[in-house]
């Protein structure tokens, strides 16, 4: 059962992404308005706007924290072909309350590499360095490194790598394991299903300090629009989810080696855990619980549905939400349990609650 | 039916003009001046008026205009400041009819009145705009803008003699004609120059002005000029128009940068409505071909395009209009658009031109959080691994520690954990078992050359506090077994109680070497015979219910005969003995209730996995001869096993099994499958508590990854005291290497302190101090970033209450957050 509350988030137009730092406790905002939110949980528990800036001069597709050992950073990208690097800078102490609720937000560099379209910009994880990739809609995959974690304003260009179709998105693996080499999935919204797959596994080679093609996932012609590597919290193997026009799960089993005999030259394994079109329309966005048991996804249709596994790995939808106030016609075929009301600005409809936690045998 | 078209010229070009009837154009640049007719497959070149030699700058134009309402003008706007009248009917090679010099620079825009056909405009670099009658040879009227250039002129459509014009001041102006000596109205549109402007061509008030400040603004002049709409684009604006028969929608194109060309929703100000990217260079001229769905441009890569509207790109379509976010506590943040209606499913997302709306509903967003209320899987780890105990060494014997956890997991609602540390209690807490794995395989121990007289004592100790001797030694192959003296005593009698099965050696293939060195007589053929004929005997015993008495019998009955040789070996045994003695009874039921267990163990918590095969460590060092009541325990645990048809790998199994007690092999299958699992916590938890127990049977490489994995999760959770303990334990120098070196330096001689955190080398002092008080602070230690000096909270807090600078007297304006 799930308890909802609104942030009046007050952007002027969609909101594209929305993204927690490493703890969960700050939220940030990007807009096609241009602009980026910082929301904080205050005192109250409540969630307050403490920053809010013009980033961009077009829709800001993504934002992405920075692991805070970094800092408190904020990478974003937008239409307008650059991505940007931006850093908190703390307050003056002992200066007016306006200053103690706001905080500042300064652009500590502009990527401005990419000719089209920047459509998405993460941070690897902290064990790599403090590394980011981006990739935009002329197909290229772009992976920055600031050699100074002090120094934000300086990034160079570690790689360029350029596909052929245009990409949407793109995934860093967050194992820590050294048996698992760093891999970054990238997924195309390219729209002809005849051009093939549209998910590609990029492997860094720690001998030829080289990003390369590990793996095209075939299955999947149709645009991809998001892509999560799950945590991987230990497992031998890796789990990405993918929102095309549905849900998919797939599983990357990296070649059996021992630590004391690699084979680099051995391939992946992939396989397709699951696949769901409840949406019945274009998955739009994916996100993994910390983890990586639950995946959360979000349609056309409005919705958010969560899946999980059980114990045999066979997922299966344990709820779905709907964000808006709008109400659920008949058709939709969900019933209507319990309104959950939170103020009066929006309803809620619960259309569906996780099941006795005790049947679910693994979280 | 329209369709995308191109042209290639000879180079960059300038502008473009259409006639009224929209099927001709003329393409003007540097070096290229060229009427072309638009056929319904494809332009046709109709006349290339820049022929010959005499070409000269009055052929390169900056702008043209096509007087609509006679065909068979055209107006040029030179480089070189002049106005150029053209009458391209005239059948003779050079059609220029007159150069009007009047400007003194570059004229950047000519424009004939809309329905008089001897008026035309035009605006220029010198700061001035020259109202021309083509029936006479110069300017007829000069309109003087206090701006340094004037770079658009636009006549109104709607009213005969008024016109706008756009300066570099980022002024706008709006001109009688019939006054020359003042604008009517003037007001700034811009920071920054206007390079374009456009009336709107259905509401007469309408205008809209395009600058470098990246924005197209459309104002309304009614009374006073007001802001209507305020469009963002990305790149100076160089040239707009408004789409024919829609009231919101306008064209514009880049100066620089952005070769795009972008139909803008004046009311959706931030995503265009469509985009079309078909130009490799600067978009310079842009013209709707009298129809909203057609579009012609021109570019500095040489093409002139005819445009299809059905052919854009729409941005909008591939901006996600909704999103979803897990924090790291559970909590799903979902931000959608405020939308859905019955009628129309996609307002926002128009599919096809034709259904698009003129009236789309504006665009809010919601971000709505939602908060499980059940505890999340995440509210359940950070339960868990605040309350777990990990560590042996607080004096709390292993058993405790399994009960704890097992209550722990069980409170969290994961009772299948608890299940396992239940049965990790089982197979590991109970004291007296923990001799049995031992003296077993310490009579294994005799083949391996390790010295450890010494540790004797050991087991012994292990009885009180097993455990945190086990997390002591860092010999991980043999820290379980260290007795090598007591081992080859017990040997003979383990192997004379054994003999009752005629069997004393194990049987895996990968154990064979260790027992030709160890056994000596007893061929391997002979062993796998016995051993067939063995795992019959207990088949049936198992089924026949009988084997619990003997397994018990035999094992009792080298448990009594260790914990006898341990009494003859070392006096400090004998506490442990007695209690192996008292435990007896006890320890029988254990055991069976420990193989009932076994048996009502859901399936899925013994299920192996293919990773143990290969990450276990060969197995060489175990045993080579097992005494027989625990060979006989690992047989039908293995026998179970199989008939829960889940053991996929004998090989490793078996090996594993008849080392010693099969508990630990069953112990770090556990480990595999929680890490395969995900649950990472309960398989760090296990590996923490369990210590060297299990710790060499598993891989070094897998355990650091959980061990990172792990601490991540927690540190997601700021629980850093659990992380630090962990690194603590974690016995993986990798691990500790990344978390726990925090070099420190004296804060008075600023070395980097050796040996310990509080005493420096060097200047042989006691560090960090309290300023104050100057005792060694114990517990809160505050100290300012800058000298490095501090002390007690209270005793600072106190101080800067009244003081600015540092108590020491150094001189620094101490600063604390």
């Amino acid at each position: 059962m799930f308890q909802a509350r609104t942030i009046n988030a007050e952007h002027k137009d969609l909101i594209h992404d929305v993204a927690y730092d490493f703890y969960g406790r700050r939220l940030a905002t990007c807009s096609s308005d241009q602009s980026v939110k910082v929301f904080d949980l205050d005192e109250n528990d409540e969630w307050r706007c403490t920053a809010d800036w013009k980033t961009h001069a077009g829709s800001v597709w993504k934002v992405n924290w920075a692991h805070p050992e970094f800092g408190q950073i904020l990478a974003t990208c937008s239409f307008d072909r650059t991505a940007a690097i931006w850093e908190e800078i703390v307050g003056e102490s002992g200066n007016s309350t306006q200053s103690k609720n706001q905080s500042h937000w300064v652009k500590r560099t502009s990527l401005v590499d990419s000719r089209t379209n920047v459509t998405d910009i993460k941070f690897a994880p902290k064990h790599m360095g403090l590394l980011l990739a981006m990739c935009s809609a002329d197909g290229g995959v772009r992976i920055y490194e600031a050699p100074d974690i002090m120094n934000l304003s300086q990034w160079s260009l570690q790689q360029e790598i350029t596909l052929k179709m245009p990409v949407s998105c793109l995934s860093w693996n967050p194992s820590f394991s050294r048996l698992h080499p760093p891999m970054l999935a990238v997924g195309s919204d390219d729209t002809n299903v005849a051009s093939g797959g549209k998910v590609f596994l990029f492997e860094y080679s720690e001998s030829s300090h080289r990003w390369s093609k590990a793996e095209t996932i075939n299955t999947i012609v149709d645009p991809v629009h998001d892509i999560a590597f799950a945590p991987n919290l230990g497992r031998s193997y890796h789990v990405l989810g993918i929102a095309s026009k549905d849900v998919r799960i797939i599983i990357l089993r990296p070649p059996q080696k021992d630590a004391f005999a690699a084979c680099p030259t051995s391939q992946l394994e992939v396989l397709q855990a699951a696949q769901f079109d409840d949406h019945h329309s274009t998955v739009w966005r994916i996100s993994w619980n910390i983890t990586g048991t639950i995946l959360a996804s979000s349609g056309d249709d409005g919705c958010l549905r969560m899946w999980k596994a059980n114990y045999l790995q066979s997922w299966k939808c344990i709820a779905v939400l709907k964000g808006d106030g709008s109400g659920v016609t008949p058709e939709d075929g969900i019933d209507r349990e319990k309104t959950i009301g939170s103020g009066s600005t929006a309803r809620y409809f619960k259309l569906g609650a996780i099941s006795n936690p005790n049947q679910v045998p693994w979280h | 039916m329209m369709q995308h078209m191109t042209l290639m010229q000879e180079g960059p070009i300038n502008t473009l003009a259409l006639n009224r009837d929209c099927n001709k154009v003329v393409v003007t640049g540097r070096n290229v001046f060229k009427v072309c007719e638009i056929k319904d497959t494809g332009f046709v070149e109709r006349d290339n008026i820049r022929t010959g030699k005499n070409s000269n700058l009055n052929f390169s134009c900056n702008d043209a205009s096509w007087n609509p309402v006679d065909e068979q003008w055209l107006a040029t706007a030179a480089t070189n400041g002049a106005v150029v009248l053209w009458n391209i009917q005239k059948s003779i090679k050079l059609k220029q009819e007159t150069v009007y010099n009047d400007h003194k620079r570059t004229v950047n825009k000519v424009t004939f009145h809309g329905s008089e056909q001897n008026m035309l405009l035009s605006g220029s670099q010198d700061g001035t705009m020259k109202y021309f009658d083509i029936r006479m040879k110069a300017a007829v009227m000069t309109f003087v803008s206090n701006a340094e250039s004037v770079r658009d002129v636009q006549f109104n459509p709607h009213q005969c003699f008024s016109f706008a014009a756009v300066s570099e001041n980022g002024t706008v102006q709006l001109w009688d004609l019939r006054r020359q000596d003042r604008c009517e109205k003037q007001f700034t549109a811009h920071s920054g120059p206007v390079f374009a402007c456009d009336w709107h061509p259905e509401n007469k008030t309408w205008l809209a002005t395009a600058g470098r400040d990246r924005a197209v603004k459309v104002w309304d002049l009614g009374y006073r000029p007001v802001l209507e709409h305020t469009v963002t684009t990305m790149a100076s604006v160089g040239r707009i128009k408004w789409r024919p028969q829609r009231m919101y929608h306008i064209a514009s194109c880049a100066l620089v940068i952005d070769s795009v060309i972008h139909v803008w929703d004046v009311r959706r100000p931030y995503i265009p409505h469509a985009s079309f990217n078909d130009h490799k260079d600067i978009t310079t001229g842009i013209a709707w071909r009298g129809s909203p769905d057609v579009l012609l441009s021109t570019s500095k890569d040489s093409y002139l395009i005819q445009h299809v509207i059905a052919d854009a790109e729409r941005p909008m379509e591939k901006a996600n209009p909704i999103c979803v976010t897990y924090n790291s506590k559970g909590s799903l943040t979902l931000a959608s658009v405020d939308r859905i209606s019955k009628k129309n499913k996609h307002p926002t997302l128009p599919r096809k031109p034709k259904s698009e709306s003129e009236d789309y509903p504006a665009v809010r967003c919601s971000i709505y959080v939602f908060e499980n209320v059940k505890p999340t899987p995440a509210q359940v780890f950070r339960d868990c691994a605040q309350n777990y105990w990990l560590q042996t060494t607080t004096g709390k014997s292993l058993s405790e520690i399994c009960d704890h956890n097992a209550v722990v997991a069980a409170n969290a609602g994961r009772l299948q954990v608890a299940t396992i540390w239940r049965v990790v209690k089982l197979l590991f807490g109970f004291s007296g078992l923990e001799f049995a794995p031992t003296s077993a395989v310490a009579s294994v121990g005799s083949s391996r050359p390790v010295p450890v007289n010494k540790e004797e004592s050991e087991p012994g100790d292990s009885g009180k506090d097993a455990s945190s001797r086990a997390s002591t030694r860092h010999q991980s192959g043999n820290v379980a077994f260290p007795t090598q003296q007591t081992g080859q005593q017990s040997e003979p009698l383990v192997n004379g109680s054994g003999s009752n099965n005629s069997n004393s050696a194990p049987t895996s293939n990968s154990n064979e070497r260790g027992v030709s060195d160890t056994s000596g007589g007893v061929s391997e053929e002979a062993e796998s015979e016995v051993e067939d004929i063995d795992s019959q005997i207990m088949l049936s015993h198992i089924a026949s219910g009988s084997h619990f008495n003997t397994s018990d019998f035999f094992f009792g009955d080298a448990e009594a005969d260790v914990l006898n040789d341990f009494g003859g070996t070392s006096d400090s045994v004998q506490g442990s003995k007695i209690s192996g003695e008292t435990d007896q009874q006890q320890l029988q039921q254990q055991q069976q209730q420990s193989s009932q267990m076994d048996w009502i163990l859901p399936c899925e918590a013994f299920q192996l996995r293919h990773e143990i095969k290969d990450r276990s460590p060969p197995p060489e060092h175990f045993t080579s001869h097992c005494f027989a009541g625990t060979r006989i325990e690992a047989q039908m645990i293995e026998v179970e096993d199989t008939t829960s048809a889940l053991l996929c790998l004998p090989g490793s199994s078996s090996s594993l099994g008849t080392t010693c007690w099969s508990g630990v092999s069953n112990a770090v299958e556990m480990v595999y499958h929680m890490a395969e699992e995900g649950d990472v916590q309960t398989a760090v938890t296990l590996i923490l508590v369990l210590g060297d127990r299990i710790r060499h049977l598993l891989n070094e490489a897998a355990v650091e990854h959980w061990i990172l994995a792990y601490i991540d999760c927690l540190s997601r959770c700021r629980l850093w005291n659990t992380a630090a303990l962990v690194v603590k334990l974690s016995q993986c120098e990798s691990v500790q290497l990344r978390f726990d070196v925090y070099p420190t330096h004296c804060n008075l001689c600023s070395r980097a302190l050796q040996r310990r955190g509080w005493l420096c080398d060097s200047c042989k002092t006691i560090t960090n101090t309290c300023s104050l008080c100057h005792l060694v602070v114990r517990g809160l230690y505050v100290w300012c970033r800058g000298c490095s000096h501090g002390g007690h909270l209270l005793h600072i807090r106190e101080w800067f209450a009244r003081n600015t600078d540092c108590p020491t007297g150094c001189g620094h304006v101490c600063e604390f957050d």
